[in-house]
């Protein structure tokens, strides 16, 4: 039985049995105490601490004793046990519904291999896709990245467009969306048709700006209270208006490097254009190959999976985090290139970043890897990755310490709701 | 900036604080006083500009045996390179303080070996699909990460021809998979293969196997076959049916490929016996310089000559064709001539002559590049060399394991050949005197003054167990060059400066001469000798391989043993 199955049985189960705490009484407010608290905030490590939260959000948080609790409040004994805030996913992979072909897989063979067709290739030019237009959240099927930790995943499109945030609560779908409009995202290859995204992306904001009044700033956009879902025609405007938010530097672009080639081809037309930010989904190796030239650019946030990674062509194993930290770089973790990796270490989710920070990196940068880093990442540093007064009320609680493997992580709380539970 | 310009500005500052003026053995131009550290970070700014134009700092290598290829040998000599060229070499040359110095004291010092055909080195998988409508180019699909990079670098070649594009037209047909919808096999052009692989669905082996295919590369592994007409079809005019007997063999039609179950067909437009003459497809390659983790300088030249296979001048209807495109070009050119002339002499109404064929021919028929075609047989050389004088353009014969019995008249002609000394053609059975292969082809070739550059038996780079066959065995098929009768200098010359002359980049590389690019290689022993490894490979006056470190060939000292 695979475990979305299992998940609502067991909270079934569950709510039958005992009733879970926060699963009830949502109006009221939640006090955990005891535990020790990751704020990941400036209050750091709280080592006997407690926290309020009342309406999907931290109301309160800090050293047990000093902070008060409601008197109306649920209180929860939470000694021994760690909070931290939920793994925030910056590059999660998403399939637009039926795009390549709406009539079943199609397959064929090569060598005696079964291989799946569709996709896209990077030499075609890729199209703009805003992921918010075609994500539906009643079909989304997110459930068992809770059991990881994860509680806000950045969407990104196949090739080329504007990713969405959402948070996964299962039960409560319409309210999963939680950006609309997300950051640019371009995958990018060592091929002109990938590379001209980017190199003609940039420049048509140039041309823009010697032109003098640049219609529709980026912050239009965003001003429109939960405007609704733009149509078609309006989706190239918005990729411009993404693009010249990129090059001013207000919005970093979320870069998916296909290899160490791509990486220097990309920082090549990014060459005169010194204020963009870059977030670089890379793998390890890649990385390692081009890691002077990407701490001499500045700007970059490293994407990179939470991995012990080989040493291109040999089998010397680097702790590339640690390496890409002591170089200078700012790191976030993201795991949604490999999402069977992603289910399979389920019973200890962060076992990987564990064994990372074993192995030298600072427990602290692993930790804003995976949370506050990314939250900034995606434009929602307001709200998600730190345990902090009025963010969102979205941790996780661990039985004991997170990254060490024979703790367990216990319960998934987002905004105030407690989405999953172990037995 | 640039890491490296950094760098070497920052070096030139020491340099030209340290030691002032300090002594070149060129007659270089004095730098202004002006370049003093400055403490404005304007002017520093300024300083960079201004370092970019100035000379860099020197590299020395000193104490080796260099053998210039063009110059003889120069015992314990000096090469010092500056800005990834040569800037002097000698016996009597001094090393510049503050320069940076490698010891070569007992090693020897060659130019970098260049491969007339690399298939896949250095290009990333876009570079496939160049040509036709696509607009993908050269220039944006390199992958200086490649790992065969480092096998080509550590077998001492630094630069050479590498196919791009050109079978943008092939059609892949697949068997459909169990659960799929389709009945009929699959149809993939080689932009889905390219997007498989990019998915990670194909590993790299599988889809150069695929792309050999198309290529007409022979069978995939490395090995050119030119009889194996399985999936090329042809240049010819008209569809090739895979029922026609004259193309496909019983198994080919039963089992397709044996490796990887794929029917590979170019999609040609014309029917059988089309009414007009075809137009000419040629491959298109690009000459890559092995600058290992830079993309700088990398791309040294596209298309450096005019590709055509075999089959595209063999047969009465295909000469036909290539003579009136041929002559559409000169008729162009003429055209052209003609209306330059015109606007120069103020004539209105003008109207500008389209060049109704490709680039490359126009080259061609400037002799601007040579036509290289594969030429197997004494026979094809024969009418190779006729056709070339009658339509008058240069030529280089592919291929040409019968060279020896034509060497006189290619030594005429002065057409220079690419041979594999250690390939092998079986005689005619009653003809083999005149017929086949022949070990002493280069001893005869060399006689014949024909410039000959040596490819090995296979053209990529293969780690599949084919050691002594792949592109990594080039310097031991000169070797055999020398067991077949060359001088050990010819044999060199046709790793250097006679594939660069092919590549049309003789006043680049190839050889060990001032103003020359640094492509240079430190070796352990003497160039041709079956022992000797590359201790160090510089390209573009960079380090980019060191055997110690790349982990590419064994490390142990020689002597030791």
């Amino acid at each position: 039985m695979t475990p979305t199955r299992l998940l609502p049985l067991l909270a079934a189960t569950l709510a039958l049995a005992a009733p879970a705490p926060g699963a009830r009484g949502q109006d009221r407010p939640l006090a955990l105490k005891g535990a020790t608290i990751e704020t990941v905030g400036e209050a750091g490590r709280i080592e006997s601490g407690a926290i309020v939260l009342r309406d999907g959000k931290v109301e309160r948080v800090g050293v047990l004793g000093e902070v008060e609790i409601p008197e109306d409040a649920r209180v929860e004994d939470a000694s021994g046990m760690t909070i931290m805030p939920g793994v925030v996913e910056p590059a999660y992979p998403f399939q637009v519904p039926g795009s390549p072909s709406t009539s079943g897989t199609r397959t064929i063979i090569i060598g005696g291999r079964v291989i799946t067709l569709g996709g896209s290739s990077p030499t075609r030019s890729p199209t703009f896709t805003r992921v918010a237009d075609s994500f539906d959240p009643f079909r989304a099927d997110f459930d068992p990245l809770l059991r990881s930790g994860l509680t806000h995943l950045d969407l990104v499109p196949p090739d080329y467009g504007q990713t969405a945030v959402v948070r996964i609560t299962p039960d409560d779908p319409d309210a999963m969306v939680v950006e609309r409009d997300g950051r640019l995202y371009v995958s990018v290859s060592n091929s002109t048709a990938s590379l001209d995204v980017v190199r003609k992306g940039l420049e048509a904001t140039r041309r823009d700006a010697s032109g003098g009044g640049r219609g529709g700033s980026p912050g239009d956009r965003s001003a429109r209270p939960g405007g609704p879902p733009s149509s078609g025609p309006s989706s190239s405007g918005s990729a411009r208006d993404l693009w010249d938010a990129v090059a001013e530097g207000k919005a970093p672009l979320l870069a998916d490097a296909g290899n160490a080639a791509a990486i220097l081809y990309l920082l090549d037309a990014l060459e005169d254009f010194e204020g963009v930010k870059v977030a670089l989904i890379a793998s390890g190796a890649d990385v390692y190959r081009t890691l002077d030239r990407l701490s001499d650019r500045g700007g970059v946030t490293l994407l990179l999976r939470p991995t012990v990674d080989t040493m291109p062509d040999n089998r010397d194993r680097i702790n590339l985090p640690r390496i890409a930290h002591e170089a200078g770089l700012d790191l976030a973790f993201t795991q949604g290139g490999n999402r069977f990796g992603l289910l399979e270490s389920q019973d200890t989710p962060l076992f990987d970043v564990g064994y990372l920070i074993a192995t030298g990196l600072p427990r602290e940068v692993a930790l804003e890897a995976l949370t506050a880093t990314p939250a900034d990442l995606i434009g929602q540093g307001d709200a998600l990755g730190r345990l902090e007064r009025d963010k969102a009320a979205s941790l996780l609680v661990f039985y004991g310490d997170p990254f060490d493997p024979y703790s367990r992580l216990r319960t998934v709380i987002i905004a105030g709701r407690t989405v999953y539970e172990t037995d | 900036m640039k890491p490296t310009d950094f760098i070497r500005s920052l070096a030139f500052l020491c340099l030209a604080s340290i030691a002032p003026g300090p002594a070149f053995a060129q007659g270089e131009t004095p730098r202004p006083s002006s370049s003093k550290p400055a403490e404005d970070a304007k002017e520093t700014e300024e300083e960079k500009e201004k370092a970019k134009d100035e000379p860099g700092p020197i590299l020395a290598i000193v104490g080796g045996d260099i053998e210039t290829v063009t110059r003889g040998t120069i015992r314990r000599g000096t090469i010092l390179v500056q800005d990834g060229k040569i800037l002097a070499v000698g016996q009597s040359v001094d090393v510049p303080e503050g320069a940076e110095v490698i010891d070569a004291g007992g090693k020897v010092i060659t130019p970098g070996f260049v491969a007339v055909d690399m298939n896949g080195v250095g290009v990333g998988p876009a570079a496939s699909s160049r040509g036709g409508s696509n607009s993908n180019k050269v220039a944006d699909a390199l992958d200086p990460f490649d790992r065969s990079m480092k096998f080509c670098l550590g077998s001492g070649i630094t630069a050479g021809a590498v196919q791009v594009g050109g079978s943008s037209r092939s059609r892949f047909f697949f068997e459909p998979g169990p659960d799929s919808p389709d009945r009929a096999p699959v149809e993939l052009t080689v932009d889905d293969l390219i997007g498989l692989h990019a998915d990670g669905q194909l590993d790299d082996a599988t889809f150069q196997h695929l792309i050999s295919h198309a290529r007409g590369h022979g069978d995939g592994h490395g090995h050119a076959d030119s009889s194996l007409g399985l999936f090329a079809g042809g240049e010819g005019p008209g569809m090739v049916s895979p029922f026609d007997d004259r193309f496909f063999g019983e198994q080919d039609r039963a089992g397709t490929c044996e490796h990887c179950s794929a029917t590979v067909m170019e999609t040609l437009p014309e029917p059988l016996a089309p009414p007009s003459p075809s137009k000419p497809r040629p491959d298109s390659y690009a000459v890559l310089r092995l600058t290992y983790g830079d993309l700088d300088g990398m791309l040294a030249a596209e298309d450096p000559f005019y590709s055509l296979s075999s089959s595209a001048l063999t047969g009465p209807f295909n000469v036909f064709s290539w003579r009136e495109n041929i002559k559409t070009a000169r008729e162009y050119l003429e055209e052209r001539e003609q209306y330059e002339a015109d606007k120069k002499a103020g004539k209105k109404d003008l109207k500008e002559p389209r060049n109704p064929v490709d680039d490359g021919l126009i080259k061609l028929v400037k002799k601007e590049i040579p036509l290289r075609v594969q030429a197997g047989s004494a026979e094809e050389i024969r009418a190779m060399i006729a056709l070339a004088r009658e339509l008058d353009y240069d030529l280089v014969l592919d291929g040409a394991s019968e060279s020896w019995v034509v060497a006189e008249e290619l030594g005429k002609a002065g057409v220079p050949v690419v041979i594999t000394p250690r390939d092998r053609r079986r005689p005619d059975p009653g003809r083999e005197d005149t017929t086949g292969t022949s070990i002493e082809t280069p001893g005869i070739l060399q006689k014949a003054a024909v410039p000959f550059a040596i490819t090995p038996l296979g053209s990529s780079v293969s780690l599949n167990g084919l050691a002594g066959r792949d592109l990594t065995s080039l310097p031991l098929e000169a070797a055999f060059a020398v067991r077949g009768g060359a001088d050990e200098a010819t044999a060199l010359a046709a790793l250097t400066i006679v594939p660069a002359r092919i590549l049309g980049l003789d006043d680049r590389i190839g050889s060990i001469e001032e103003g020359k690019d640094a492509d240079l290689l430190i070796l352990d022993g003497a160039p041709l000798d079956y022992r000797t490894y590359v201790e160090t490979a510089i390209v573009g006056g960079k380090v980019r391989y060191r055997r110690a470190e790349d982990r590419v060939f064994p490390v142990f000292d020689r002597d030791a043993r």
